[in-house]
């Protein structure tokens, strides 16, 4: 069953202006979200893919980054070519976001109910005393115990997890078609964690929303994802359904990646690391932007950047060698590099 | 397979190594003060009444959630932070009773790696100087001869020692925690104290630094103390593991018993609300556990965790379970472990 | 050193920490060459204005006085030039006295913390209780006018300012991983605060360094306009002005700006060498507020 796709990513390009020139954050980015469905976007830090979040919602800083390039399409319309009154009805109503820290989310000043209140006032037309009802039985929903006195407290009274179940539940308020999670669990401990993604995968079946999960934790991805991009210096590097993501990764960053976890259900002596850095935005390699870290590269990786080509039906790659990895990932060189650290 | 067996047999091979550290007792409580007159109106038990021993050349892990007391441990032992109370025995030394004076000979003995790779250096000073900090502090070589260690430190923990004349913020996040070892390790220490020390890395830098880790352990035949919230980085790289909850221990075992045979319900839920990196796992048997940590400020009577306990009855809320040894190096403070054995 | 050539560099791209800069090293540059600019007729009293007659009425800009005289024929321009090293001589002074004292107590107040915070605390408190120019009034009165008076009756009421300054950013910085890593490697007390924290702590006390290098001088320009400052004839741009009190408009009848230039010239030292400070005040904050060094 095919579903209908909600959210298009076309070719998006996001640049920074910074004090030391124009640098690219993420370069051609291509995906799609179904209805339903659970993107997982996976990748480590400056990777670009909050920044890829912050495109999509047009939430970049402004005059620092600016997308010159790229559509994104939701239900037929490029959110790029939307004024910003237009855009400000789609946030938070079709297309809602949250983020790692609630505490920086959330309005210091104001209750959290209140906060929630104001935003079903505003897009779907409540009154104060229907918005405030609304609140405690979506407080009630996300699982906060004693809504009707919490509405009332500050971010502050509440535990960390409380807190990222109110920013769910504000967040989740409007029903909105799609919710973007920027690393939502990674403040959280485990147990809550648990807690939290347990909630998620039931509101988000009971709204038939969509997500994009924004993680750097394998775990999580293969806990929440039906689809996974992964990233890797502002390209996605490989693009596949989760399972075959993980059962045969095309890609050597996928596969170091994987490689290079501490898993609690294999026992290894040694963990297989990736060698060397992430590149800054301002060295980038030539080529292939993971050749300098890779163990399988080849001259041609050095000189030409691989296009992202489809290995099998819906799983994308961006190596020259991905009909050689299945081969070469059982072999992989650490080249613990001791005593020649690059910089 | 073989793997596993010889794993085992490794950690065997080490309970009978002799015990490098014991900790009694220790108990660290901070006091709440409130109003005019900064009256202690209550305390908050960090740690409260916690004991375990370490042995020489291996790595005991130290999992728990955040508030639990795993870093104020980490940080009593070496005190950097004065205990309430409690003891910890050295070599048959308690460092606990010692003058400040006596403790700073010992300190070379007992380093730390930090967190922090960012927060942990000195911004304002030269790698040269931060990792030789310690030798002049201890009165350690000349000047010539500190500079000499210091370069070598540096190849031992993957650095080139090209770069020693420069600042912590010319390095990447995984170089910069290579410095902190470097700067623990130069002390020629027997037991180092890692507080969360790869938990700020990405992934694939992590593994590096847990490798480094790993080979400088048998190179230097080291103990560490693996403080981590991490239970997976905790499990790869520790012999022993001991999971605390609330400023107390709620099991202590060897990692393969641990987490084959968990016998306290709170290292079960913790378990089992570890995400596996592996989509076609089904998880059914997931133990969600509801509510929040309490405060440590006030934490329930009886067993701690019974608030929260699925298998809690009313005894749990009376009476306080002790930590009892219940199979050979398997401890563990629950009424009712014996009902978690057969569910395993 | 590396963060200062940072520092510098930042400042460069900057049109008006440009201009502060300028100013301030021009101001340097004139209190350093002061005995080639105004050479002083009696070189054993530099800082005693020359008198060209006794009238008291100011005399024009002319050839020899080029900016003029004031009342008693003190010239002008060489008031102006040794003033600029007045000016230097009691901000370095009280800013420096008053930055060890405030570096004092606030390091140890924030470092030991516990009741030592709490005595040093009360009492910065207590010197802050008295208004600033009403406490150094009294206090010069009690010890009789004259520079150096000033200079110590503004350092015991200018600490309070560097002393909590710093302790708020000691307290900030102590709390740095760094510290409790030379704690755990057995560095003593001492070198821990003249090591890491003192270094750490001290750039936003630059900032306010730049700005009271500005404050100081006025303040003391004050008080010498209220007579409880420098002696008469010694070169201070406060007395300058002070001097120019009966002549800013003039009462004589005829053109009522005639005697501008007594007025005119001292202000423009005293607005120039305050704005030259603010302005590189400023641009410090801008460039190092953001902890962009680090």
């Amino acid at each position: 069953m095919v579903k209908d796709v909600l959210l298009q990513v076309k070719n998006l390009h996001t640049v920074f202006h910074t004090e030391d020139g124009t640098v690219e954050a993420i370069g051609g980015v291509d995906f799609e979200v179904r209805q339903g469905e659970t993107l997982g976007i996976v990748g480590e830090s400056g990777c670009g893919k909050s920044v890829t979040s912050l495109s999509i919602m047009r939430l970049l800083p402004k005059g620092i980054g600016e997308v010159p390039q790229g559509e994104v399409i939701y239900k037929g319309k490029n959110l790029l070519k939307l004024s910003e009154r237009e855009m400000r009805k789609i946030r938070g109503k079709e297309i809602a976001m949250i983020f790692q820290e609630p505490m920086t989310a959330l309005n210091p000043v104001y209750t959290v109910g209140e906060q929630l209140a104001e935003m079903v006032e505003l897009h779907l037309g409540m009154s104060k005393k229907e918005a405030y009802d609304y609140a405690i039985k979506m407080f009630e929903k996300v699982g906060i115990p004693m809504p009707e006195k919490r509405i009332y407290e500050y971010p502050h009274e509440l535990s960390g997890g409380l807190r990222q179940r109110a920013m769910i539940a504000m967040m989740m308020s409007c029903n909105p078609n799609l919710l973007i999670a920027d690393e939502p669990t990674t403040a959280l401990d485990v147990t809550i964690q648990a807690q939290v993604l347990d909630l998620m995968r039931e509101l988000l079946k009971e709204y038939n929303s969509s997500l994009i999960m924004i993680t750097h934790d394998l775990g999580v991805i293969a806990e929440m994802a039906d689809r996974v991009a992964v990233m890797y210096a502002g390209r996605i590097v490989e693009y596949a359904d989760v399972v075959p993501l993980f059962k045969k990764p095309s890609h050597p960053y996928t596969v170091g990646l994987m490689r290079s976890i501490p898993r609690p259900d294999v026992e290894v002596d040694r963990l297989d690391s990736i060698k060397g850095v992430v590149p800054d935005l301002f060295h980038m390699p030539k080529g292939c932007r993971f050749s300098n870290r890779c163990p399988y590269a080849i001259d041609k990786c050095f000189e030409e950047e691989p296009p992202l080509v489809e290995v099998e039906p819906g799983h994308y790659t961006r190596c020259w060698r991905y009909q050689e990895m299945e081969e070469l990932s059982k072999h992989w060189e650490s080249g613990e590099e001791v005593g020649k650290t690059s910089k | 397979m073989r793997k596993l067996e010889k794993l085992q047999n490794d950690s065997k091979a080490k309970t009978d190594e002799k015990v490098l550290l014991e900790v009694k007792n220790l108990k660290k409580y901070f006091p709440i003060k409130a109003g005019v007159f900064k009256r202690t109106v209550g305390w908050v038990k960090a740690v409260d009444d916690v004991s375990f021993f370490i042995r020489k050349g291996e790595t005991l892990g130290l999992v728990g959630e955040s508030g639990c007391g795993k870093t104020t441990t980490g940080r009593t032992i070496l005190r950097l932070i004065e205990p309430t109370a409690g003891s910890v025995h050295y070599n048959g030394e308690d460092l606990l009773a010692m003058s400040k004076r006596k403790m700073n000979k010992y300190r070379t003995k007992l380093q730390m790696i930090f967190q922090d790779p960012y927060g942990s250096l000195d911004p304002r000073m030269r790698v040269k100087d931060i990792i030789a900090e310690g030798l002049k502090a201890a009165h350690i070589g000349n000047r010539k001869e500190r500079y000499e260690m210091v370069k070598e430190y540096m190849e031992k923990v993957g650095l080139s020692p090209l770069y020693v004349n420069r600042f912590p913020h010319e390095f990447s996040g995984g170089q910069r925690q290579r410095i902190g070892i470097a700067r623990a390790l130069i002390m020629n220490p027997e037991l180092i104290v890692c507080d969360e020390a790869v938990s700020a890395l990405d992934v694939s830098i992590q593994a590096q630094i847990l490798n480094l880790l790993d080979d400088l352990q048998k190179e230097f035949n080291l103990t560490y103390l693996f403080i981590a919230h991490d239970l997976n980085v905790v499990k790869h790289i520790s012999d022993r593991i001991v999971v605390m909850y609330l400023g107390k221990i709620v099991e202590i075992a060897s990692k393969h018993e641990l987490f084959n045979n968990p016998l306290h319900p709170y290292t079960k839920a913790l378990l089992s609300a570890n995400p596996i990196p592996d989509p076609t796992i089904e998880r059914k048997d997931r133990i969600i556990l509801q509510g929040d940590v309490p405060s440590p400020a006030n934490p329930p009577k009886g067993c701690r965790f019974h608030p929260r306990c699925w298998l809690a009855k009313p005894v749990c809320s009376e009476e306080e379970p002790p930590l009892v040894e219940v199979r050979p190096d398997h401890y563990v403070a629950c009424h009712f472990w014996e009902e978690m054995e057969k569910q395993n | 050193m590396e963060g200062f050539v940072k520092v510098l560099k930042k400042l460069m791209r900057n049109p008006t920490s440009i201009a502060g800069l300028l100013l301030v090293l021009l101001f340097v540059a004139i209190a350093i060459l002061a005995p080639v600019l105004a050479k002083p007729p009696y070189p054993d009293t530099p800082y005693q204005m020359p008198q060209n007659g006794w009238s008291s009425v100011p005399q024009p800009p002319s050839h020899e006085d080029i900016f003029g005289t004031t009342e008693g024929q003190y010239d002008i321009y060489y008031g102006i030039i040794w003033g600029t090293r007045t000016a230097f001589k009691l901000g370095i002074f009280v800013i420096g006295l008053a930055l060890i004292i405030g570096l004092f107590v606030g390091t140890i107040s924030a470092y030991f913390g516990g009741w030592v915070d709490e005595v040093l605390m009360r009492v910065t408190d207590i010197f802050l209780a008295f208004p600033f120019l009403v406490g150094v009034i009294v206090i010069v009165t009690m010890l009789g006018p004259g520079l150096n008076h000033v200079m110590w009756a503004l350092v015991i009421f200018y600490w309070m300012g560097y002393a909590r300054l710093i302790r708020g950013s000691v307290l900030e910085v102590k709390e740095n991983d760094y510290v409790m890593a030379g704690r755990a490697l057995g560095t003593p007390g001492a070198r821990i605060i003249t090591r890491h924290i003192l270094p750490n702590s001290i750039y936003p006390i630059l900032i306010q360094v730049s700005m009271d290098m500005a404050t100081i001088p006025l303040t003391a320009a004050a008080l010498s306009f209220l007579g409880l400052g420098a002696p008469v004839g010694y070169a201070d741009w406060g007395q300058l002005v002070s001097f120019s009190r009966n002549w800013i408009i003039s009462s004589s009848g005829g053109n009522p700006f005639a005697y501008w230039y007594t007025i005119t010239y001292p202000s423009l030292a005293i607005i120039l060498y305050a704005m030259g400070w603010n302005l590189l005040g400023d641009s410090l904050r801008d460039i190092l507020d953001p902890r962009m060094l680090i």
